[in-house]
C-alpha cells in the first residue's frame, strides 16, 4: 500500500473521529485530476446527505437553515463539477482517498442517526464546521495546486470560496448552538 | 374623491404617480441609468452604490453557489450562476439588502 493512500486513510480516519486537528493535507495531493475531481464530488456528496440526515432529525430553525443552505450550495457545485466533467469528456475516477471519506461518512451517520434533540444539534453543528475546515484544508492545499487542467482549478477555487462561506456559517451556528 | 381633504388628496395624486411610473417601464428608465452589481466571490461589487431615480440595477451572480439581493422594498429572486435580474429604483431613497441565503453578504444602494 503506497504512502499516499495510507495518508489519504489517516486523514479519512481523523475526519470520521471528527478531529478538528490540521490534517496532513499535503499527503492527499497525489491524486490525479480525474480522482480529484472524483473526491471534490464525493465531498460535496457527503456534505448533502448530511443535510438531509439534519432535514429528518432536527426541528431547530437554524440547523435546518443551514442544512437547506448545503444542499442548494454543494448540489449547483456538483452540477457544475458534472457539467465540466461531461465538456472534457472525461469519467470521474474512484480511489482510496474517495473511499476513505465514504468510509468516515457512513460511521458518522450511524453515530448521527442515534441522536435527537440538541444531541443530535450539537453534534451536527460541530461535525459540520471540523468537516469544513478539514475539507478547506485538503482542496486549498493539495487539490488546487496539484491538479493539471485550468478549467478544474478554476472550478475548485470557486467551490473553495462556496466551502469557506460554509465554514464561517458553521462556525456562526456552533457559537448559537453550543458545542 | 370628496372624503378626501387636501393631505388625502396630496397622498391620492402622489400613489397615482407611482401608479403610472411602475406601469410606464419606457418612461421610467428614460431619465434614470442603468448600473451592474455583479455578484462575485461571496461579495456584492458595489457593495455601495449611488444612481439617480429611476434607474435600474442589473444584479448578476457570478459564483457557482446560487446567491440573492433581497430587501425590504426589492427580491431578485434566486439568481443562478451567470444568471441577472434587473430591478427599477423609481423612488429616491436608501435600500439595504442582504442575500437572504450567505446572511453576511449585504450591499446599500442610494437613490438620489
Ligand atoms: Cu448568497
Amino acid at each position: 500500500m503506497s504512502r499516499t493512500i495510507l495518508a489519504s486513510l489517516a486523514l479519512a480516519a481523523m475526519m470520521a473521529a471528527g478531529c478538528t486537528g490540521p490534517a496532513n493535507a499535503q499527503d492527499s495531493g497525489k491524486l490525479n485530476d480525474l480522482e480529484v475531481a472524483h473526491a471534490a464530488y464525493v465531498a460535496g456528496d457527503i456534505d448533502i446527505r448530511n443535510a438531509h440526515l439534519a432535514l429528518a432529525l432536527s426541528d431547530d430553525r437554524a440547523v435546518r437553515e443551514f442544512a437547506e443552505l448545503m444542499i442548494r450550495d454543494h448540489e449547483a457545485v456538483n452540477d457544475a463539477a458534472l457539467a465540466l466533467l461531461k465538456k472534457l469528456k472525461a469519467e470521474p475516477q474512484d480511489n482510496a482517498f474517495s473511499q476513505s471519506l465514504l468510509k468516515g461518512a457512513r460511521d458518522n451517520w450511524t453515530k448521527m442517526a442515534q441522536l435527537s434533540g440538541a444531541a443530535f444539534d450539537k453534534s451536527y453543528a460541530a461535525n459540520e464546521l471540523a468537516y469544513h475546515q478539514t475539507v478547506n484544508k485538503v482542496v486549498s492545499e493539495a487539490f488546487i495546486p496539484n491538479v493539471e487542467n485550468a478549467e478544474l482549478k478554476t472550478l475548485l477555487g470557486s467551490a473553495l470560496d462556496t466551502f469557506q462561506a460554509h465554514e464561517k456559517h458553521a462556525e456562526k451556528m456552533v457559537a448559537d448552538i453550543g458545542s | 374623491m370628496t372624503v378626501h381633504g387636501d393631505a388625502g388628496s396630496a397622498v391620492w395624486t402622489r400613489r397615482c404617480l407611482l401608479a403610472l411610473l411602475s406601469v410606464l417601464p419606457v418612461f421610467r428608465s428614460a431619465r434614470g441609468d442603468s448600473a451592474t452589481v455583479e455578484i462575485s466571490r461571496f461579495e456584492f461589487a458595489p457593495a455601495e452604490l449611488e444612481i439617480p431615480a429611476g434607474s435600474t440595477v442589473t444584479f448578476v451572480n457570478l459564483d457557482l453557489a446560487p446567491h440573492t439581493a433581497t430587501g425590504d422594498a426589492f427580491d431578485t429572486g434566486t439568481l443562478r450562476k451567470d444568471e441577472s435580474k434587473e430591478i427599477a429604483f423609481p423612488i429616491a431613497g436608501e435600500f439595504a439588502y442582504l442575500c437572504k441565503f450567505h446572511r453576511h453578504m449585504t450591499g446599500r444602494i442610494a437613490v438620489l
